[in-house]
């Protein structure tokens, strides 16, 4: 391979959602009437929490559930998780934070090059599945890691999927990289790069 | 918002009309005394003042008052009620007809009329408080606070109207004009409205016969033709009555007529206007921009409540939990309204809003229309 120059990509990751339960029935009139920053959706049961902090967004329902998403990496989400806790806490409801799990973390990472989706598809036909009229993105799944990558013909990437931790989720998308990087040049690759590239990831 | 200045004092105060005139009646019931009704609004109108929340906050003077005076006869049924027109008395252009005797009065009801005026029938009019009477008759209105001018009620008309008047506000004219009709005019014309409709001369001399009657409009409204036919009798009775009469009309005409203005301020020249209404409630304006900071101090409370401890590993919440101090709007800017949209786009709003007041800075608008757009 031709050495070429080192090229830093950004493995971002831009939200991550998590879940946690409050064990406790939760008044969403009440909270949507004394919360500060709430938006109460009686129409789909729910009340939206947002936090400017960690700037996460929480749904709440009365059973006590609460999806938190919008965070940007997995300790974030754990704080803000807490802090959501706390208010509705100090909204008077005998909360308690318990089962908080990271259920999805999304990464987006913009390759250099750009792809030709049909001849990728074809040389990954299990695993990658392209529907043009559906989706401008091919996406590819990896069933040992329960993750999607969506491949779009501009270079980007996204990469969703439930992590074990925040660990893996960087060893999953360096892997996702290294695996596209050898499709990609073998095949569609229209300025093809010899090394891998510097990951950071955000 | 300057806009706002000259409108808000009229609509403040026409609130507190309606309410005090609304609730007079069921004051009168529990048997409290109109003394405290009275004083409730001298409270009312001197918190507004204070309160600075409104420029130019006029209480009505006195001239504005005036007392509607029937004859003895009316006072049966009748208790003597107090018109108190609103404030912001407009000097009447209309110089002509206070002076000359002889000038038609021409019925419009702008901002600056004066008095005496002369109504044409069929006009329905409203007073202040909102009850509707119907003017059957062509009727004179002036303001005349101490003139009881109607030597010459014919009993029974004012029993009939009396009879009907379950209606404790006035017409609008202060004081009836009852002048006696001149009789010698006055024995072809009855109460068909058209016929005395047109002229309403005062050549010092020539009064709408149905003048007598102007005080039954209301009672003709509701009893239709029956009482009308039954003054008309009445009338054919006393016109043919009353030669010496004439010359007391003469004097009481010229009285009449040098009575100054009364602004009427209901029907057209109603102060309230359309499109400023007060709404209060506040329903469902949760999320007014102040509304939401409001419990800001709520969470900033520092008090240090502890999670409870879980089986899973849970920290006491102390610190992990504590929220940022977030900033405190310490603000008494408040709006109340209804809302036609709220919108949120990520964290940019828009409020559509409707039929407000909102008091910022210490003062208030009222709108009928507010459009807004924030971040958060």
């Amino acid at each position: 391979m031709e050495p070429s120059n080192d090229v830093a990509l950004d493995i971002i990751i831009t939200n991550v959602v998590s879940v946690f339960r409050t064990r406790c029935h939760l008044n969403l009139r009440t909270i949507g009437l004394e919360g500060s920053n709430v938006i109460y959706k009686p129409e789909m049961g729910k009340v939206l929490m947002k936090l400017r902090k960690p700037r996460i967004t929480a749904s709440i329902w009365s059973s006590g559930k609460i999806i938190c998403t919008g965070a940007t990496s997995e300790e974030e989400a754990k704080l803000g998780a807490r802090r959501l806790a706390r208010c509705l806490q100090k909204i008077g409801f005998k909360v308690r934070f318990s089962d908080f799990k990271v259920v999805n973390v999304l990464a987006v990472c913009s390759l250099p090059f750009q792809i030709r989706l049909i001849e990728f598809t074809k040389n990954n036909r299990p695993i990658a599945s392209y529907e043009p009229e559906l989706h401008p993105a091919a996406t590819y799944r990896i069933k040992n890691l329960r993750s999607t990558v969506q491949v779009f013909s501009t270079g980007n990437i996204t990469v969703t999927g439930k992590p074990l931790t925040a660990f893996a989720q960087y060893h999953f998308t360096t892997v996702i990289w290294v695996y596209l990087e050898c499709t990609a040049n073998t095949m569609t690759v229209e300025e093809p790069l010899d090394t891998m590239p510097v990951c950071n990831i955000y | 918002m300057l806009s706002n200045a000259k409108t808000l004092p009229k609509l403040y105060l026409s609130v507190i009309e309606d309410v005090i005139e609304s609730i007079r009646e069921l004051f009168s019931d529990e048997g409290v005394e109109e003394r405290v009704l009275d004083n409730l609004r001298q409270l009312w109108e001197s918190k507004v003042i204070q309160s600075k929340a409104v420029e130019g906050f006029m209480k009505d003077s006195n001239p504005s008052n005036f007392v509607l005076q029937l004859p003895a006869n009316y006072s049966q049924s009748l208790h003597k009620p107090t018109v108190v027109i609103p404030a912001a008395q407009n000097v009447p252009s209309f110089s002509s007809k206070p002076s000359s005797c002889g000038s038609v009065a021409t019925f419009s009801l702008p901002a600056g009329i004066t008095y005496p005026v002369q109504i044409p029938a069929g006009v329905t009019l409203q007073t202040a408080s909102g009850h509707f009477y119907k003017v059957n008759v062509p009727v004179m209105v002036t303001r005349g606070a101490q003139h009881v001018l109607n030597p010459l009620s014919h009993p029974a008309a004012v029993a009939r109207s009396s009879a009907l008047t379950h209606l404790s506000d006035p017409a609008p004219a202060a004081s009836v004009c009852e002048t006696p009709p001149n009789r010698q005019s006055a024995d072809g014309a009855l109460l068909s409205a058209s016929d005395t409709q047109s002229e309403f001369t005062l050549d010092g001399i020539e009064f709408s016969p149905q003048l007598a009657d102007m005080s039954t409009p209301p009672a003709q409204a509701l009893c239709s033709d029956h009482s009308r036919q039954q003054t008309e009798t009445s009338f054919r009775e006393q016109s043919t009555a009353l030669p010496d009469l004439q010359t007391e009309a003469l004097q009481t005409d010229l009285k009449l007529n040098q009575l100054l203005d009364i602004t009427q301020l209901d029907g057209v020249a109603d102060s309230s206007s359309d499109t400023e209404e007060e709404d209060e409630d506040d329903d469902d304006d949760d999320l007014g921009l102040v509304g939401e900071n409001e419990f800001l101090g709520m969470i900033n409370a520092n008090e240090e409540e502890e999670l409870e401890e879980e089986e899973d590993p849970l920290n006491s919440g102390d610190d992990v939990s504590e929220q940022d101090i977030p900033e405190i709007f310490d603000t008494e800017n408040v709006i109340v309204c209804q809302y036609d949209k709220i919108h949120r786009s990520k964290n940019r709003w828009k409020f559509y809003l409707k039929d407000g007041v909102m008091c910022y800075g210490g003062k208030d608008y009222v709108f009928s229309k507010a459009v807004g757009e924030a971040e958060w």
